[in-house]
């Protein structure tokens, strides 16, 4: 077991009333696992994965991350569990604009204070299995979306982390771009990275072991692909 | 990792050339005033500290009364103090021999830095000798060394060791047995000739005064105790002079014990603490270093605002970097210290800058501050390294608030774009951040405008005498006899309206004898003082040619045969004679027991600078040869001097011919109040031009922020006025507290300053109000530059890009 939310509630309080952002929450995530987590604008999609890519705090219930209890930890804790084992993926990139290709994938190896040689051979091995070695002296600018997605997924992965969390990692592409994205998500799925990403798109989302639907802050169904 | 944090912090600075141009130039110029002020102030702090044991060594001096205090004692002060008390372990004299005509061969000089010193007096100050020995240069009578700049203008390459000078024609000639070496630091005196003492100073009096004497005291004495001890001597050999001199009993002369004090002043503390009216010369002053080390500080502050200000302000474009920082695991602390690195770089760079500012400005600041400053004393480590962590510490300060800021937005509010980068409490602190810059700036524009009403002040004060078109003739002694004959030629001229002989110049302090008196008609009166009063040698002419007013009696003329035994009085000394009833008639008498009737007493003229309040002065008719004012009634100056001086050349006078006009020298009086209110200028110059920039960027970057609204008033139809009020108000009313706060400070610095003149103006409220609006008109084009751009701007445009 990878992951593991137990009656999971989130709220804001507007006016006196809470606004539940989540309902309730169970899920179980193995290892190995890809899931899509779908449903409407505002069902919570993005809060769940904030929540489960510790960045954002839960009000009620339990949260498990490989054997540790997560609610139980302080922020501190919880970084240095993020930065070990999880790698995120933007819909809109976040590419630092200031830094190379190549500065961009290493900045997480930095947070993790590694050697500058061992920072150079992994880099140099990410940017070889993405073919993007000619691009590593080029601005984010300089790239096109799905260029900038690739490095954004190399970035996530540069630290070798068990979960991939991706926000929407193709609604800014463009259809045929976003299908080697997906692709490459099965790729890295078959290998061992356990996937969780939240989509709109039917189509994307079937590229995943597992549907999950969210609606109105609580899991609505759970359905497993064919 | 540190190099990542530069790289960025590099590529940062680039990609904002407004933002890091405005705090690298604000902060340069912060650098290069801390620098050059900095400099100043070590060499002000450094005075005397270069002989050895220089901690021991003091100068002896005379308190008199708790009113008058003298730099300089008599002649046997210092041999009899140190043969009396074991603990002084030399004693050094030195006579200042003011101005001397110096020759050698055909080529003569007026030189004004002349002095006499004992044989040990060169080895007392450690002074360094470039050619001959300083143990034995000025044993033999008759023997001089001279400054280097001096051996060259007299004997050009030649070794003047061995060579001769004769000083104001004297018979015997003086020998050169020694050149000075380069001075290892600054003293509070700085001859370019010293003379061998000889036999001159064998007599053995001790009340009066002249001579500067310094007394080396053996390590660990305690100069308190010391001078415990000076009333002892004190008795025995002043109180008998005072009997003698003053004819009085010996119960009266005995109060001296009391009244004539001794005391030591320690070397070190001249420069900057003592500012008696004998000082050898024009020294700095404690409150001066405070001020101006705090200006520099200020506009270092005021630069580091612009950087903490500007960098919270535009701290939305960084938001989005530091998010993806977070989800990367970078913890807060990583971020503040790439935040921090970021603003070390950029003072860095400002620091840099600032290095060459002061390379480029360092003969101006030379010639504004007195100075003899060179570049490479600012490269030295003792400078440069205190002056990194200066420049590191600036770095962190500045970035410490934004760095904080910065580092702990909210990941996911960032990454969604949301903009909570302004929080209230920053526009806040920025808006606090803006007072504190204008407020500083308008206390400077008034302070700057205070400094110089008070200079025009005094300088077009009404004195009391008629100070236009009077040419004072220098050294009219050099004509011997001849000088009443060159009178009389002076007047037969047309151009001339008077003249007359006197080397008492007003406005000229330094040279004004005194004495001690008082009026024979409260002799047995109890209240009956004895006073210490200015004294002006004059002949017939000088009321006339200066248009002093009368008050009562007359002036002296050469009517009456007993004048020179009168004296005319000013008012201020009738009053501090106590002279009750009609002055005229009745006498005084002087230190010597010499009795002197009144004749005549004179309106108050300002025979002082108005920094000082009026004397009582007392005139006497006298041969005071030395000098001699023309009364000119000519717009043509440059022929009348012309004649004046063939008319000077044609008495064989001993020197060349030399004059000025009293106005002018108004011009060096007031040097010190001019160098303030110039240095005054050049602060507030600089505070203005930093804070505006820090205005300027903060109102660009509001405008930006506000764009879309702009737009939107815009197209339900406000006026380009309306817009530009409502960009700029929040800036004038930041200015406008400014103020408020600026007011009562300045109202209290400035007030505190114009207690150091007796004679001083009013601030008024003018003054503020005038700064104050030169403030508001300041900030509003600022701000409004940028108002006008964005308000003429089409809307359509800012709508669109939404």
């Amino acid at each position: 077991m990878l992951l593991q939310l137990k009656n999971l509630f989130k709220w804001v309080t507007v006016g006196g009333n809470r606004v539940f952002l989540l309902k309730d929450i169970n899920l179980s995530v193995k290892e190995g696992e890809f899931i899509s987590v779908m449903g409407p604008s505002g069902s919570g999609k993005s809060t769940l994965l904030n929540v489960i890519g510790m960045l954002d705090h839960f009000d009620e219930g339990e949260y498990d991350f490989l054997h540790e209890s997560v609610h139980k930890m302080k922020d501190k804790q919880k970084a240095s569990l993020y930065k070990q084992y999880i790698g995120f993926v933007f819909q809109q990139y976040h590419l630092i604009d200031e830094l190379t290709v190549y500065e961009n994938i290493e900045t997480p190896l930095i947070y993790q204070d590694l050697k500058t040689s061992e920072r150079k051979a992994m880099v140099a091995d990410i940017l070889d299995r993405f073919n993007i070695v000619g691009k590593k002296d080029l601005f984010p600018t300089q790239l096109s979306g799905g260029q900038q997605q690739l490095v954004g997924i190399a970035r996530a992965l540069i630290a070798k982390p068990k979960l991939l969390l991706a926000d929407e990692p193709t609604g800014n592409l463009n259809s045929k771009q976003g299908e080697e994205i997906m692709n490459l998500f099965t790729e890295l799925n078959k290998e061992g990275v356990t996937i969780i990403q939240v989509t709109h798109s039917e189509k994307n989302a079937a590229y995943g072991s597992r549907i999950i639907n969210l609606l109105d802050a609580r899991i609505e169904n759970e359905q497993t692909a064919s | 990792m540190i190099k990542n944090y530069f790289k960025i912090a590099w590529r940062n600075l680039w990609k904002n050339k407004t933002f890091s141009t405005i705090n690298i130039i604000g902060l340069a110029v912060g650098f290069t005033c801390c620098l050059l002020i900095g400099g100043f102030l070590y060499s002000e702090l450094n005075y005397d500290t270069f002989p050895d044991g220089a901690k021991n060594i003091y100068r002896a001096e005379i308190n008199l009364e708790n009113k008058d205090f003298y730099s300089t004692v008599d002649v046997g002060v210092g041999p009899g103090m140190k043969a009396a008390f074991p603990e002084i372990e030399s004693q050094a004299r030195l006579i200042n021999w003011g101005q001397k005509f110096v020759r050698y061969e055909d080529k003569e000089f007026k030189e004004n830095s002349i002095c006499a010193v004992d044989s040990n007096f060169l080895q007392l100050f450690s002074i360094p000798l470039q050619k001959g020995d300083v143990k034995t240069a000025l044993n033999e009578p008759f023997s001089l060394v001279i400054s280097k700049d001096m051996a060259t203008k007299y004997f050009g390459n030649d070794d003047p060791v061995g060579k001769t000078l004769t000083i104001n024609n004297s018979t015997n000639p003086f020998k050169v047995t020694g050149v000075l070496a380069t001075m290892p630091g600054d003293l509070h005196f700085n001859f370019d000739i010293y003379v061998a003492m000889g036999n001159q100073l064998k007599v053995n009096t001790w009340s009066n005064v002249g001579i500067y004497t310094y007394l080396k005291l053996k390590p660990g004495t305690d100069p308190k105790k010391l001078e415990a001890k000076f009333p002892q001597l004190v008795a025995k050999n002043v109180v008998p002079e005072v009997q003698r001199d003053m004819g009085v009993s010996l119960a009266e002369a005995q109060k001296s014990i009391n009244t004539f004090i001794f005391y030591l002043k320690p070397i070190q503390s001249i420069h900057l603490h003592s500012s008696n009216k004998d000082e050898l010369q024009v020294n700095g002053s404690i409150k001066y270093i405070y001020i101006f080390a705090a200006l520099a500080v200020f506009i270092l502050l005021l630069a580091g605002v612009n950087f903490t200000n500007l960098s919270t302000a535009t701290s939305i474009k960084r938001s989005k970097e530091v998010g993806i920082r977070k989800v990367m695991g970078s913890g807060k602390q990583q971020l503040i210290r790439q935040f921090l690195s970021e603003s070390v770089l950029l003072t860095l760079f400002a620091f840099i800058l600032s290095l060459g500012l002061v390379y480029l400005l360092l003969p101006y600041f030379n010639n504004l501050s007195g100075k003899h400053l060179f570049f490479v004393f600012f490269l030295k480590y003792t400078i440069l390294l205190p002056a990194l962590i200066g420049v590191f510490l600036v770095g962190v300060l500045a970035g410490i608030y934004p760095a904080f800021f910065l580092s702990s937005f909210n990941i996911i509010s960032v990454l969604k774009g949301k903009n909570n980068a302004a929080p209230h409490s920053t526009n806040r602190l920025r808006s606090s951040l803006v007072v504190f810059q204008f407020a500083v700036s308008i206390t400077l524009i008034i302070c700057t405008m205070v400094v110089y009403k008070q200079l025009r002040y005094m300088q077009n004060a009404a004195l009391g005498y008629d100070s236009s078109q009077a040419m004072i003739i220098n050294d009219a002694y050099l004509l011997g006899k001849d000088q009443d004959a060159f009178k009389q030629q002076l007047l037969k001229d047309s151009r001339v309206e008077n003249v007359t002989i006197s080397r008492n110049v007003p406005v000229a302090s330094n040279d004004i004898g005194g004495t001690q008196a008082f009026a024979k008609d409260n002799l047995d009166n109890e209240s009956r003082s004895e006073i210490h009063i200015d004294k002006y040698f004059v002949d017939y002419d000088y009321l006339k040619t200066l248009n002093i007013p009368v008050k009562s009696g007359r002036f002296f003329s050469k009517d009456f045969s007993t004048d020179s035994f009168a004296v005319v009085l000013n008012e201020t000394a009738v009053k501090a004679f106590g002279i009750s009833g009609d002055p005229i008639g009745k006498s005084i008498i002087t230190s010597g027991q010499h009795e002197y009737h009144i004749i005549g007493v004179v309106k108050d003229f300002h025979y002082m600078p108005l920094r000082e309040k009026i004397g009582p002065l007392v005139m006497q008719l006298g041969n005071n040869y030395g000098g001699m004012i023309v009364k000119v009634k000519t717009a043509d100056i440059g022929n009348l001097i012309a004649a004046i001086k063939s008319g000077w050349e044609s008495f064989n006078a001993k020197g060349p011919f030399s004059y000025n006009f009293i106005d002018d020298r108004f011009a060096s009086v007031y040097k010190s109040e001019e160098r303030t209110g110039k240095i005054f200028s050049l602060f507030t110059f600089l505070s203005i031009i930093i804070a505006s920039m820090g205005l300027f960027g903060l109102s660009a970057f509001a405008t930006a922020q506000r764009t879309k609204e702009i737009g939107v008033r815009k197209v339900l139809g406000a006026t380009v006025t309306q817009v530009v009020l409502l960009l700029s108000k929040e800036f004038v009313v930041m200015v406008m507290i400014a103020f408020i706060v600026a007011v009562p400070i300045t109202w209290f610095i400035m007030n505190k300053w114009l207690q150091e003149f007796a004679y001083r103006i009013d601030i008024g409220w003018i003054t503020f109000i005038a700064a104050g609006i030169l403030a508001l008109l300041l900030a509003f084009v600022t701000v409004s530059m940028q108002a006008i751009k964005a308000a003429i701007a089409n809307p359509v445009k800012s709508l669109r890009t939404e």
